[in-house]
């Protein structure tokens, strides 16, 4: 596809955007917290790719590939947004614990009222825990590439992925209880 | 003490490497101790069960779905993009393959004009032999590939997918009474020649649509 890109072919675009725009999306918008911003810009990365598809040099996944030029796309409307987001992450792991009875009140919902609450849990999450979280789980990213993506080191990689976990533990215990879960 | 604060640092490794060993990129010997420390103890149980309830709320996340609207908008904005031709680059890796093959192209900048040209030139002739007479749009530059004559007893150079055995491969052109003269080469591909009998367009059709031909193309 990207060859045929290369050749003109503004039409392969249209697999390419089926197979990977749900995931680009996915990721602009654990970075941006609105979706008609994360439109914008898996739109405007899949032009990117259809304008220069000669920069995929084939050295590494496409879906890296992707990502790296998602995320500068997010930068740069946060930058046209004069947006600055202050991400926080505490050096340490956070620790945590999962009750089994957490667990087994999630698995007695129906699976899309489970996912939905997990879901409203995430979007609260700072969107540095957002983004590693989403990478490792639906990316498959190894720990460097979260690193290398994030740019930051491992261990703060591990911590932010611990406080989302512990976050998102909290707020959905929270909506379990019957309770608000600001 | 709580069971919160007792967790050791061995522990605490091991509830930061979950998520990896979910993901499959632990390393085989770090995953398959990680995997025997769950089995024997319940705290790490729960957060994988736990995990796995973040994963699937994320795999079904609608912002990740693709929808008709969606692929409208990508292609009305693809629609009016003008843009010189240009072939991407290739490195001479093999890791190229997984994305050509998911996507439907091909390896090498030569061979992906080739197979282009090729399938092109299948599809034109078969438009013409329809009688429709639609010529394909101007606005794609592309469409440089006119159908050639049809030659009998040509050879062709085919790559199959790397997932293809030699002895299915073997037994996919017996059905088309194809006999593989040479290969494979180092870029995996095959000189096969199309009997004198047969329609070399319907074979190269017909192997098109087998769906493990990464490219097809004549030998000149």
């Amino acid at each position: 596809m990207l060859a045929q890109l290369g050749a003109g072919r503004n039409d392969a675009l249209t697999p390419l955007y089926q197979h990977y725009g749900g995931r680009v999306r996915q990721y602009a918008f654990s970075r941006l917290g609105n979706l008609e911003d994360a439109n914008e810009v898996t739109d405007d990365t899949f032009m990117f790719i259809a304008q220069a598809p000669e920069r995929f040099d084939y050295s590494g996944k496409f879906l890296t590939f992707l990502i790296g030029i998602t995320k500068n796309k997010c930068l740069d409307m946060h930058r046209r947004r004069e947006r600055h987001q202050k991400l926080s992450d505490a050096v340490s792991a956070a620790t945590v614990t999962v009750e089994a009875a957490t667990n087994d009140l999630l698995d007695a919902l129906e699976a899309e009222e489970r996912s939905s609450m997990m879901r409203d849990c995430i979007a609260k999450l700072p969107p540095s825990q957002k983004e590693a979280l989403l990478l490792v789980i639906n990316f498959g990213y190894a720990m460097q590439e979260i690193a290398d993506a994030q740019d930051c080191p491992q261990g703060t990689v591990k911590s932010r992925l611990a406080h989302a976990r512990q976050k998102v533990t909290e707020c959905v215990k929270r909506k379990l209880e019957g309770g608000t879960d600001e | 003490m709580s069971k919160q604060t007792s967790t050791t640092k061995a522990e605490s490794m091991d509830v930061e490497r979950l998520p990896f060993l979910r993901n499959g990129t632990l390393p085989q010997e770090a995953a398959a101790a990680l995997e025997d420390r769950i089995e024997r103890s319940d705290e790490l149980q729960q957060i994988d069960r736990f995990d796995a309830h973040i994963a699937e709320a994320l795999e079904h996340d609608p912002v990740a779905k693709v929808t008709e609207e969606d692929i409208q908008r990508i292609q009305q904005r693809a629609a009016m993009l003008v843009r010189p031709a240009t072939e991407p680059k290739h490195s001479q890796s093999s890791a190229v393959g997984w994305l050509d093959w998911l996507t439907g192209s091909f390896a090498v900048p030569r061979l992906a004009v080739a197979g282009l040209v090729a399938v092109v030139g299948v599809q034109a002739t078969l438009l013409f032999w329809s009688g429709s007479g639609n010529s394909p749009s101007t606005e794609q530059p592309v469409y440089r590939g006119a159908a050639q004559p049809v030659l009998m007893g040509e050879l062709l150079r085919v790559v199959p997918a790397d997932t293809v055995s030699v002895l299915a491969l073997t037994d996919l052109l017996r059905k088309e009474s194809v006999a593989i003269v040479s290969g494979p080469d180092e870029s995996g591909a095959y000189l096969i020649r199309v009997p004198e009998t047969a329609n070399e367009q319907i074979v190269m059709q017909r192997l098109q649509e087998t769906g493990v031909m990464i490219s097809i193309e004549r030998v000149q």
